[in-house]
């Protein structure tokens, strides 16, 4: 099990991590998600042991190694442009760290053919790397970090050089091999489907901060900041007001088009009469056309835009622009014609601000540093 | 338009005749006025043999052999310590490491008296220790190795800055400490620019002249051979010395050009 506590780095005077804390358990992988420049590699170079950090503390699988070096840690990294050895073939990538750690010729030959197995690379074993395609670089890499059965894999968006054919096969391949493992894995992307697919929790991260970190679903139909929902793609926000509280219901004035109109929603705990509020409905949740529903209003479309099999729409409800996303064998509609627009009233999830912070963490009282500059061991 | 590219033509007809009436002169002429010399006075091949051929021949085939030795052992380190390594006063460091190609022969063989003369900053102690240095082969190695280091510095570190930082963190992360890393990775990736550097210091250390002059004694050395028959008279045992210091140059030269084409 891997955990950052309170991790903070700045490059000059450039805050690129700030306040970062999250855990990885054994046979779970965490995507981090978000633009690129947002501290990702550099999250996972720290807990690599290759950038020191600031402030905070790496812990593995209860033990503080903030001074290990990363000989030291046994942690895997597969590099974004796969770090492969170009004066060796491909075979002697994979076999490099168990060479570096004088393991018996016979050890070593048996761990580097059954990984070469497991990630069906067995027939390029002679292979120099610049003769392997994209696809096979990565698997060679995938297996190099594999073969020295580390506690922790870090990946380092290792299907962006790909093309997207491959990159589809590749993702989900790679989310069954991390499965069969059961290593604890850090996945770096910034393809939200890639993630979805590979994640069994998504930390959305924007400029050094963590935004969210949820199961994907949860990240995908209920991210919790403006900066999520707009980074998943649920970029329906409304601003408004509690006007109205009842039991489990809450009246909400949406202010933020050129006429406020209302809505019923769930009612949230954070929820308080007058208090202005963030909604986020996702684009899947706003249904047209259809004349019933717990909120039902008259809206026009104001364009249409297929993506695949979808269509996206956009539609004008009182000055405010919402987007719906449908297939297209369901929408009978063209600009600017009039359509009905519903929401069911759990559709709705407020959005908690710039960040949804979590507690301030601490290392468990029970791990102890040894002298201060020493590794910690957890009793 | 047309009339302003038709200058335009004319200027770059212009500048690449001049630069090639430049090269002829400095380059073709003075090979052609050897051609010339020799078969105006023909070279008497039994002179090949001679002492005074022969003997310096094979000191600055030695001499130099060593130098480079010197210098690829050193340079190579300084090399991978300026690209890697930062620490106070790098950069002086790399401007000291540069210094022998701009700063005159002469006077880095000044220097080098100035420290291994008989009362030179170092020459004084090892003399009282009953150990000579000026005047001697090792002189001669030093003032070679002086001029040649920086080329293997230079050469090697190019190459080296060149090698992704993201594979040394791979070794890194596979468990290789800092001379592994250096053995396994750097060192494989930077071998066309050690080999290159190896053969340009070679080259310059067997053509050394200004320095090994001030501190070779009555040693002699190619060049120092040819200079000293040109003066003194002895143009036949100068022009074979030069011939065969050209073929050596020649022939270092094509070698360079395959290892960098490899």
């Amino acid at each position: 099990m891997i955990e950052l506590i309170n991790i903070a780095k700045k490059f000059k005077n450039k805050v690129v991590l700030n306040d970062i804390s999250l855990s990885v358990g054994k046979g779970e992988i965490m995507v981090l998600l978000g633009a690129s420049g947002c501290g990702k590699t550099t999250q996972l170079k720290i807990i690599a042991g290759l950038v020191r950090q600031d402030r905070g503390d790496v812990v593995l699988n209860n033990k503080v190694i903030n001074n290990s070096p990363p000989q030291e840690r046994n942690i895997g990294f597969v590099f974004q442009d796969y770090a492969l050895f170009p004066h060796k073939d491909a075979f002697e990538n994979i076999a490099f760290g168990l060479k570096i750690s004088k393991l018996p010729r016979n050890e070593v030959n048996s761990r580097v053919c059954k990984t070469m197995e497991m990630l069906e690379i067995g027939d390029f074993r002679n292979e120099r790397i610049s003769r392997l395609s994209g696809g096979q670089k990565q698997r060679v890499a995938l297996a190099r970090a594999l073969v020295m059965d580390p506690d922790v894999l870090l990946l380092d968006e290792p299907l962006s050089a790909l093309d997207p054919v491959l990159r589809e096969k590749l993702r989900e391949e790679l989310n069954a091999i991390l499965k069969n493992t059961g290593i604890a894995g850090i996945y770096v992307t910034h393809d939200l489907t890639e993630a979805m697919i590979v994640g069994d929790k998504i930390a959305i991260m924007n400029e050094g901060e963590i935004q969210q970190i949820d199961k994907p679903d949860e990240v995908f139909y209920r991210p919790k900041t403006e900066f999520a929902a707009r980074f998943v793609g649920a970029r329906n926000i409304l601003e408004g007001r509690v006007v109205e509280l009842n039991r489990d219901e809450a009246t909400i004035e949406v202010i933020n088009g050129s006429n406020p109109f209302k809505i019923r929603t769930l009612k949230y705990p954070l929820f308080e009469r007058q208090k202005n509020i963030s909604l986020c409905i996702h684009p899947e949740e706003v249904v047209l056309g259809l004349r019933e529903g717990d909120n039902l209003m008259r809206g026009t479309i104001t364009g249409i835009i297929p993506n695949g099999p979808a269509l996206k729409i956009t539609v004008n409800i009182a000055g405010l622009k919402l987007y719906a996303t449908t297939t297209r064998r369901l929408l009978n509609y063209e600009v600017n014609d009039e359509v009905w627009v519903s929401f069911s009233r759990n559709a709705f999830h407020p959005l908690c601000g710039k960040k949804c912070r979590s507690p301030a963490r601490e290392i468990p009282a029970s791990c102890v540093r040894s002298g201060g500059s020493k590794e910690a061991l957890c009793r | 338009m047309p009339i302003r590219s038709g200058y335009l033509a004319i200027g770059v007809k212009f500048a690449t005749s001049i630069s090639l009436l430049v090269f002829a002169l400095l380059i073709i002429f003075p090979l052609i006025a050897l051609v010339f010399t020799i078969f105006s006075a023909p070279v008497d091949f039994k002179a090949l043999s001679s002492r005074s051929v022969i003997n310096p021949l094979i000191l600055s085939v030695l001499t130099a052999l060593i130098s480079t030795a010197i210098s690829v052992l050193v340079g190579v380190p300084l090399a991978y310590v300026l690209t890697y390594k930062s620490f106070p006063l790098r950069d002086v460091l790399d401007t000291m490491v540069n210094l022998p190609f701009v700063l005159p022969p002469s006077v880095a063989g000044y220097l080098l008296l100035l420290t291994f003369g008989k009362y030179g900053l170092l020459g004084y102690p090892l003399n009282i220790l009953g150990i000579t240095i000026m005047f001697t082969t090792f002189a001669i190695v030093i003032a070679q190795t002086f001029v040649a280091l920086p080329f293997v510095v230079k050469s090697a570190r190019a190459t080296m800055e060149d090698i992704q930082p993201s594979l040394i963190d791979a070794a890194k992360t596979l468990g290789a400490r800092e001379f592994e890393i250096f053995r396994e990775v750097i060192l494989p990736l930077s071998k066309t620019g050690v080999l290159s550097g190896t053969i340009m210091a070679y080259a310059r250390a067997i053509g050394e002249f200004g320095a090994t002059m001030m501190v070779c004694g009555l040693l002699v050395t190619l060049p120092v051979a040819i200079y000293a028959n040109a003066i003194g008279g002895d143009r036949e045992t100068a022009n074979v010395l030069a011939v065969v210091l050209i073929a050596i140059a020649f022939t270092i030269l094509t070698v360079f050009k395959r290892v960098v084409r490899s």
